[in-house]
């Protein structure tokens, strides 16, 4: 890449233009919340490929009576 | 370089001497131009620079990116991922309870009883639920039979109701394409179908398996009531129908007795495995064990097994002989003819039979059937002999009759006896039934949970006949063989969504609770029927099966057990203890009739053949196939061959060379027009030409993990049984073309290698001797004893220090403690190709060791696990302190600063270490087990490990912590016993114990200072602590083998 100066864009002693830095904070802003809603699978170490009607809802039992009060692991 | 300095040093003016005779006159040069004398060379030689190095350099001529704009990239580029990273942790809010029910506190576990129907046994179980799902199961301390302890396939059945392959909704079929139907139209569907059935006459065949609840008979029975064209056809593809017939033969009414192991002195088994796949094994087992422990010498009990297949079972016999299947008739000949004889003959039995010769002929060792026969005749009364489920029925007859003259009936249990609510359909109604439908008389085929296509011999048609079936349904949990050709595919709900009873034993009723509302849009099966039997879809309740359960028990059992509180106290209690004994049901339904002696004197032996002969056998992991589906239970290795992901065609060394083949190679089995290829295994302690092949793989249709997994043994079935249902000789067996990757977690090759022969012996890792050994001098085991002194002082472990002792007198081989281990801490499933690569995540194993001979081995399993060792090698070598040493004697690992040098496994010397090369939920099956809702499954209070971390057993920390907090809370000590690891708790034959090893009083402090007890490797000094009993075999006094 060609390090041109471009009069359009830098200020005579070679910064970039304000506007123009402020132009590209924006525009990387918005990549970055476009890619926030997006489910993209290589960021996340889990898929999020979850459909919203296929949830599943764990819900006990009503009629389920617990076992007694007595331990369960060890000797009573 | 250092030579030309010396050359250099010699020459005064070593730069400027470049004439090519100096140049050549030198021993070394650095290139041909040098060689050449080229002035370029010469000039760099002489000036440190090059020309136009220290110019003034254009900025113009460099990259066009400058620091600044690197860096502003740099900055950018850092901001931009940390901003689009998600937190890979972050699976959604927690949200707390609006309206929190009442049993749940999160974070604490709740257990319900229930029974398993994993099989026809009705184990009771325990379920353990966090947050209202159930997560671990186990059995009920309180059910009689099972007493606290499961199957390896119970165990893992929890998997099953998670499955993310298991049915939704219903699915119609039509035109070849699925498609969901609501429940409400399938029946009213139904219900038309059934009333034209009844009114046109034709029949409704409803294909279930073996029933044994109560209720569900009842409703059955209703259901007939009200459609009399419903016909019933059942079947166990595994079933005691043989042993059955063969008692009524004998006896002429009742059903074969249970029996008391316990009260044995000496057992025969022929290609029995009473303690692997046939009855109640979990029974069995506790019941074997009881009489093979290191603290009882004077009870223990002697086993001697005759049997062509290497089983479960036979593994554990004092002596064992191979015969094959077909000689087995021939053989309990010989031996009741012997013993008869030495008896005076009670019996009449024609034939002329010598049991020496039989032995010659079939290379039985003379000296042990000289033995097993005083053994037998000087404990009579208390010695049992057992006939396999698959043999013929002359042998049962045959062995009813010896232990009828041996006396051996006094071991027969006459307080209770198994029920038998309907008989398995025989071959003629099979053909009834298949020819009606093939006929159009059949209008409705209802599978109720059964998958005869997959199950029934190929050339009974029933698939062909099937599709002549204008409407079937299968009720089932997934997708099976049978279920893709029905009209309707109906999900029913997990075992543990369900309500039901059973009652196996006489007075013993055990109640079936659901412990979670149905994920999906399921049915119990029997309120499907009970909406059918209605007659309106309006009928259905979500709970009308359980309160059609509650009355038939009101009216039925409370009716008869006259308790003084009223029938809701009752139900309640009933329910929360999962089991009901109903001591009044005494032994009126326990009927014997008479010992007929016609049934002996008709046996008579049939001409053998020498020819291969093919044995199909039970598998332990999936049963019938029903479990094919469930990962745990496929990579559970076999506990005889270690194989896991396949089965196989096992057979002798012997055999293996005279059909020139090896393991890994593929063989052709043909019965007449039916043909089928399996792979070898070389299986020591097979009988030679004994074919043996386990059934329940090759399934086409039994969902993503379990399709397309191993060989369908089935397509060798047939209708036409001549010797026995899954006996065939005559067969012909040949070299196929092409090898299959056999993938074993064991390597085998001890028995032949010279240097690794008998290494567990010589090495200590396994110790044994005899009973005899041990009642003349207890402590014949010391000299070996290796245990090394420290320069380093102990460690003094103040209040608890945590330990373990494995009897390997008790312990059969079952792996019930590894998929208990499975579950409890979250152990992903790898997949065959990583298992080959030697990375399964079992942390704990059953090793199974061979000695002696490739024919006749002698085998020795030792449950094999981290061993918690006081200086332990992983500790020192981890470069980041993730695994170190607690307070109370765990070796402890921090999976969060693990960073995966594997040091630690390396060093270890019980290779018990496991490292996760992969986030194995991601990569097995394409991320099959990180599909919603596996995750369901998970034990909170164990971390779910993911790549490049280090993991192996904890002592299941996790419930010394709860046993810890709970001393806390209730300020007293932490006591050992206030603990059972997983492992110990699924232990059916109680093997293991854990403990406070500081309590003198614990038992894993008495194993440490007992006779038989030792370490493993004590002699690297390791201090493991994990002490093992050494085994046993309780050969006879006048056998020095």
């Amino acid at each position: 890449m060609q390090n041109k100066i471009d009069q359009n864009k830098t200020n005579p002693s070679g910064r970039i233009k304000r506007r123009i830095f402020f132009g590209k904070l924006t525009k990387a802003i918005a990549a970055l919340a476009l890619l926030k809603f997006l489910p993209i699978r290589f960021f996340s170490n889990y898929s999020d490929n979850i459909s919203s009607k296929n949830k599943i809802t764990v819900k006990v039992h009503p009629l389920a009576v617990k076992y007694g009060t007595r331990k369960v692991n060890g000797n009573e | 370089m250092e030579q030309e300095r010396l050359t250099g040093m010699n020459n005064s003016n070593n730069s400027d001497n470049n004439s090519s005779e100096d140049i050549k006159g030198s021993r070394f040069w650095r290139s041909l131009k040098e060689l050449g004398s080229d002035s370029e060379i010469n000039e760099t030689k002489a000036n440190e620079f090059m020309q136009g190095v220290t110019d003034d350099f254009d900025i113009k001529q460099l990259a066009g990116v400058s620091r600044r704009k690197f860096l502003a990239l740099l900055s950018a580029s850092v901001a931009f991922a940390a901003a689009s990273c998600s937190n890979y942790k972050d699976k959604g809010e927690i949200v707390p309870y609006n309206k929190k029910p009442e049993e749940i506190t999160p974070g604490i576990a709740n257990y319900y009883a229930s029974t398993c129907t994993g099989c026809s046994n009705a184990c009771g179980i325990l379920i353990k639920t966090r947050e209202g799902r159930p997560i671990k199961v186990d059995g009920n301390p309180q059910h009689p039979v099972n007493m606290g302890k499961i199957c390896a396939i119970g165990q893992a059945s929890v998997l099953n109701l998670y499955d993310p392959n298991r049915l939704r909704k219903p699915i119609k079929i039509s035109g070849g394409s699925p498609s969901e139907i609501p429940w409400t139209n399938v029946d009213d569907l139904m219900i038309q179908a059934l009333t034209e059935a009844q009114n046109s006459n034709k029949q409704i065949a409803i294909i279930t398996g073996k029933i044994v609840s109560p209720t569900e008979s009842k409703l059955l029975n209703e259901f007939k009531a009200k459609y009399p064209n419903t016909l019933f056809y059942s079947y166990e593809f595994f079933n005691d129908d043989i042993r059955l017939n063969a008692w009524k033969k004998v006896y002429g009414s009742g059903l074969p007795p249970l029996i008391n192991w316990d009260m044995a002195n000496v057992i025969l088994s022929l290609e029995g495995d009473f303690l692997g796949s046939e009855g109640h094994s979990i029974e069995n087992i506790r019941l074997f064990s009881s009489k093979r422990d290191g603290y009882n010498k004077k009870e223990f009990n002697r086993f001697y097994s005759v049997e062509g297949a290497m089983s479960l079972t036979g593994m554990n016999a004092d002596y064992r002989m191979r015969l094959r299947p077909d000689a087995q008739l021939e053989f309990v000949l010989n031996l009741l003819n012997e013993v008869n004889n030495r008896l005076n003959k009670p019996l009449t039995i024609n034939g002329n039979y010598s049991l020496h010769s039989f032995a010659m002929q079939h290379g039985l060792s003379d000296k042990t059937i000289d033995l097993l026969v005083n053994d037998l005749l000087s404990n009579r009364g208390s010695a049992i002999v057992y006939a396999g489920s698959k043999l013929p029925e002359e042998v049962h007859v045959a062995v009813n009759a010896l232990n009828e003259i041996l006396g051996n009936a006094k071991l027969y249990n006459r307080d209770e006896q198994q029920i038998v609510f309907s008989s398995s359909s025989d071959k003629q109604q099979w053909e009834d039934l298949i020819n009606n439908m093939k006929n159009g008389n059949v209008s409705i085929v209802i599978h109720y949970d059964t998958n005869p296509i997959y199950h029934l011999p190929k050339d009974y048609g029933y698939e062909s006949a099937l599709r002549k079936v204008p409407l079937s349904v299968s009720l089932t949990e997934q997708e099976n063989e049978t279920s893709s050709l029905c009209t309707y595919t109906l999900p029913i709900n997990h075992a543990l969504e369900s309500w039901g009873d059973y009652n196996i034993r006489t007075g013993i009723y055990s109640l079936q609770q659901p412990v979670i509302y149905p994920l999906y849009t399921t049915r119990q099966k029997e309120a499907a029927l009970m909406v059918w039997l209605a007659g309106n879809k309006a009928a259905f309740k979500d709970n009308m099966y359980h309160e059609y359960l509650m009355s038939n028990w009101e009216k039925g059992l409370f009716q008869s057990m006259n308790m003084p509180v009223d029938f809701k106290t009752f139900w309640f209690t009933s329910l929360e203890n999962g089991v009901v004994q109903n001591t009044k049901a005494g032994r009126e339904g326990i009927q014997q009739g008479s010992f007929s002696r016609s049934s002996v004197s008709a046996l008579s032996s049939k001409p053998q053949s020498n020819g291969f002969i093919l044995y199909i056998k039970h598998n332990y992991n999936l049963g019938d196939g029903k479990y094919a589906n469930n990962g745990w239970l496929q990579e559970l290795p076999h506990p005889v061959s270690k194989v896991v992901w396949d089965n196989y065609a096992a057979i002798s060394p012997e055999t293996a060379k005279e059909l020139n083949v090896e393991t890994n190679d593929k063989i052709e089995i043909t019965i007449g027009n039916r043909r089928q290829e399996f792979p070898v295994f070389i299986q020591p302690g097979t009988a030679d030409k004994v074919i043996v092949v386990e059934a329940g793989y090759g399934r086409s249709k039994a969902g993503d993990v379990g399709s397309d997994i191993g060989v369908n043994t089935n397509v060798l079935l047939t209708k036409d049984i001549q010797l026995a249902p899954f006996i065939f000789n005559n067969i012909a067996v040949q070299k196929a073309h092409g090898s299959y990757n056999l993938v074993t977690t064991q390597e085998m090759h001890s028995l032949d290698e010279t240097r690794v022969k008998d290494m567990h012996l010589k090495r200590g890792i396994i110790r044994q001797g005899t009973v005899q050994e041990f009642k003349e001098n207890p402590g014949f085991l010391e000299k070996e004893k290796r245990e090394q002194p420290s320069v380093n002082k102990d460690v003094q472990y103040k209040n608890v220090k945590w330990g373990m002792g494995i009897d390997l007198n008790k312990c059969i081989g079952c792996n019930a403690c590894v998929v208990s281990c499975d579950v409890e801490n979250n152990i992903p499933v790898v997949g065959k190709d990583q298992v080959d690569r030697g990375r399964i995540m079992h942390w704990f194993r059953v090793d199974r060791y061979y000695s002696g001979t490739p024919e006749d081995p002698i085998v020795y399993n030792q449950p094999m696990l981290c061993q918690h060792c006081d200086t332990a090698p992983c500790e020192n070598v981890c470069p980041v302190a993730a695994t170190s040493h607690s307070p109370d004697g765990l070796n402890q690992m921090a999976y969060n600063r693990c960073v995966g040098t594997r040091y630690c496994s390396n060093n270890c010397p019980y290779k018990v270490r496991r490292f996760n090369f992969f986030n194995f939920r991601d990569h097995f099956a394409d991320g099959y087990y990180q599909q919603e809702p596996i995750e369901l499954v998970y034990n909170p209070e164990v971390t779910v490990r993911s790549r490049g971390v280090m993991e192996k057993c904890t002592f299941c920390v996790q419930r010394i912590m709860l046993a810890r907090e709970k001393a806390i809370e209730e300020n007293r000590p932490l006591k050992g016993s206030d603990v059972e690891t997983a492992c110990q708790q699924a232990c059916p034959s109680r093997a293991i114990v854990f403990g406070d090893v500081n309590d003198p009083e614990s038992v894993v402090s008495k194993h440490r200072v007992h006779e038989l007890g030792y370490h493993v490797l004590a002699e690297i000094n390791t201090r493991p602590n994990i002490t093992y009993l050494a085994k046993l075999r309780n050969t006879l006094p006048e056998d020095k083998a």
